[in-house]
């Protein structure tokens, strides 16, 4: 386990060095435009790997499959922010690493809501930074049954989100090719000492911060945009750990991202003539 | 300026995102052999067992003795034998290890005493093999207007209409009596159905403690728990008894905690045979799984039931009463009812 020292260290070079990003931003006008919702549909599959202390002192390892759902709009005005919606929910099914024996379940559903600022650093290069809300519900269960068969999760947090999106043509193929990372710095969560059974279903919650509670997002994707919709290709890695008591939960996913995405337009005549203000592609 | 803070932001994302490393722990040092198993075994326990203090176990002695005999290439059976001779040391029924092929179990507190129960003679002589049977309970009334209940297992699910038809049934009686013998637990919350017919107002049911570290006196303070009346069902308010052997054990030994603090319950038989631990349940990194006594429940006077409960009146079968196909105990119950009962 990393100590504290360590994490807070960390914590605070990236909280002085944040405010910097904040410098490049251009300050570009822009017309008041249509805004289309940008909408992708997800399927992750991967494998996952989780430890719960109450339930077991081991870490499991299988298969993680998810759907996620995400929508961008840009905001209204001449604001360069954005709004991002993610709901995903995601199922994970192991068995001990070490022995392939026992078996565990984890179901998670997770809503995070973002608003990022960007800024255009090259002609086809835009970085976005701002915030999220996440909010995370889930269950861990144990084929050992007994009187700790499962535990509950929540977590609820708020941190920084950054993206790098660059867009690019592949012959006559236009490809956007994106990284997002989403690092929750504080919240509260829950962290059952003894499993459901002895805990009770709220029992547990510890206000958050990096000494006891760590979760990560990377999202890197590429958008074949054929048209009016894109066929999305890449990689998810989730991470999601409580310190807290007398307990350890780690819970890490890594899975390849297919799915659809394409801005959600009403066709119009008039579009051709107008600006379109897009949160993610470029037109 | 702008390109500055432009690498400075990218140097930020690729160096955030190589944090994980620092806050996942690698569990790649566990090995699956017999040596890397036995110690998880061992460590579970010592983390986790909450009677060392109580039963004066030397849990670090008890590896001295044990850790030697492992050896590299013990077979399963070995190993499972051994782990299972190191776990009788801690005399306690809750502990078992489960493998593919078998399961431990620590059978001396009951094995010593009078088995104090006898289904056929019951069903041949009480019941005539003549009765009611639903959710697990058996139940019919006696010659002398006396209920009876045998309930076989609290892992049989109460349904509490099938209790009301049950008392409804047994509600003009002059007493009842509740056999538990031979009942080797199950789960709380049938505990708690079948307790909440027979206390009139919300009543301390007992305490539960818990782990809090990894010391083998870590304790929570105790916490209590209450039960209630079952609202809307029928209530039982005459005297009873209830029947207790050896194997009376776990959840039957805290239905038993509970019962004998009301003052219309009058227990007999044998002491129970304890199991006052709430078991929980981890793995072996091969796949077993050791269920270990892990959090105390004390009755609502504070005092541990791991070892069993005394019963208020101590009945042994007899051998010459079963040879006439009497049940001693049974037949203290109906005296004690049918002169009115009280403890």
């Amino acid at each position: 386990m990393m100590n504290k020292k360590l994490r807070t260290m960390l914590c605070t070079l990236l909280l002085i060095a944040l405010p910097a990003i904040a410098i490049a931003e251009t300050n570009d006008k822009e017309e008041n435009t249509y805004r289309p919702l940008f909408t992708a549909l997800e399927i992750n599959l991967g494998e996952a790997s989780w430890i719960e202390t109450p339930l077991s002192y081991l870490t499991y390892k299988g298969f993680n499959a998810s759907i996620n759902l995400e929508m961008m709009r840009a905001v209204k005005g001449e604001s360069r922010w954005v709004q991002q919606h993610q709901l995903r929910y995601s199922l994970s099914k192991g068995t001990i690493a070490v022995s392939g024996q026992g078996g565990s379940w984890a179901h998670f559903g997770n809503y995070t809501f973002g608003m990022m600022h960007y800024s255009t650093v090259a002609p086809k290069f835009r970085l976005y930074y701002g915030f999220d809300l996440n909010a995370i519900g889930g269950v861990i269960n144990n084929s050992h049954k007994g009187n700790n068969p499962f535990t509950t999760k929540w977590d609820v947090s708020v941190g920084f989100t950054g993206m790098a999106v660059y867009d690019f043509q592949l012959g006559k193929l236009p490809i956007t090719a994106r990284y997002q990372m989403s690092l929750p710095i504080f919240g509260i969560f829950s962290q059952q000492p003894w499993g459901y059974m002895a805990s009770g279903l709220f029992d547990g919650f510890q206000l958050g911060s990096w000494n006891n509670h760590f979760n990560m997002r990377n999202r890197l994707h590429v958008d074949l945009r054929f048209d009016s919709w894109a066929l999305r290709l890449g990689y998810n890695n989730d991470i999601m750990t409580h310190y807290a008591t007398d307990n350890r939960f780690q819970y890490v996913t890594h899975n390849f991202v297919i799915g659809f995405a394409g801005e959600l337009m009403r066709w119009s005549k008039k579009n051709n003539k107008t600006n379109i203000k897009s949160a993610l592609y470029l037109h | 300026m702008k390109k500055y803070c432009n690498i400075i932001t990218i140097a930020l994302i690729l160096a955030v995102s190589t944090l994980q490393a620092c806050f996942i722990d690698d569990d790649s040092h566990i090995d699956n052999t017999p040596q890397e198993n036995f110690d998880a075994l061992w460590s579970i326990i010592d983390n986790h067992y909450c009677f060392f203090e109580y039963k004066k176990i030397d849990w670090d002695s008890v590896y001295n003795e044990y850790a030697p005999r492992i050896q590299d290439k013990m077979n399963n059976y070995d190993l499972f034998n051994l782990c299972g001779d190191m776990l009788d040391t801690l005399k306690d029924g809750h502990v078992n290890l489960a493998s593919g092929f078998s399961t431990s179990y620590y059978w001396k507190w009951f094995q010593d005493y009078p088995v104090n129960y006898d289904e056929r003679i019951i069903h041949d002589n009480y019941l005539h093999f003549d009765f009611f049977q639903t959710s697990g309970i058996i139940y019919k009334i006696l010659t002398d207007n006396i209920g009876y209940i045998y309930y076989e297992s609290f892992s049989n699910k109460v349904n509490p209409s099938s209790l009301d038809y049950v008392l409804s049934q047994l509600s003009l009686c002059d007493g009842l009596i509740i056999d538990i013998r031979n009942n080797g637990g199950g789960s709380l919350s049938n505990v708690e159905t079948l307790v909440t017919r027979f206390i009139p107002e919300r009543t301390l049911a007992g305490y539960i403690i818990h782990k809090t570290g990894d010391g083998h006196n870590d304790f929570s303070e105790p916490y209590p728990f209450y039960y209630s009346p079952a609202q809307g069902h029928i209530l039982y308010g005459k005297p009873v008894v209830v029947l207790t052997n050896r194997h009376t054990y776990s959840a039957a030994n805290n239905f038993v905690q509970i019962m004998r603090t009301l003052p219309q319950v009058t227990i007999i038989g044998d002491r129970t045979g304890g199991g006052g631990g709430l078991p929980f349940t981890y793995n072996l990194p091969n796949g077993w799984n050791i269920r270990l006594s892990a959090s105390p429940i004390l009755d609502a006077y504070g005092n541990d039931t791991e070892w069993g409960i005394e019963p208020d009146i101590k009945v042994d079968m007899s051998p010459q009463a079963q040879e006439t196909g009497r049940d001693a105990i049974l037949d203290c119950a109906i005296e004690l009812l049918s002169n009115g009962g009280g403890k």
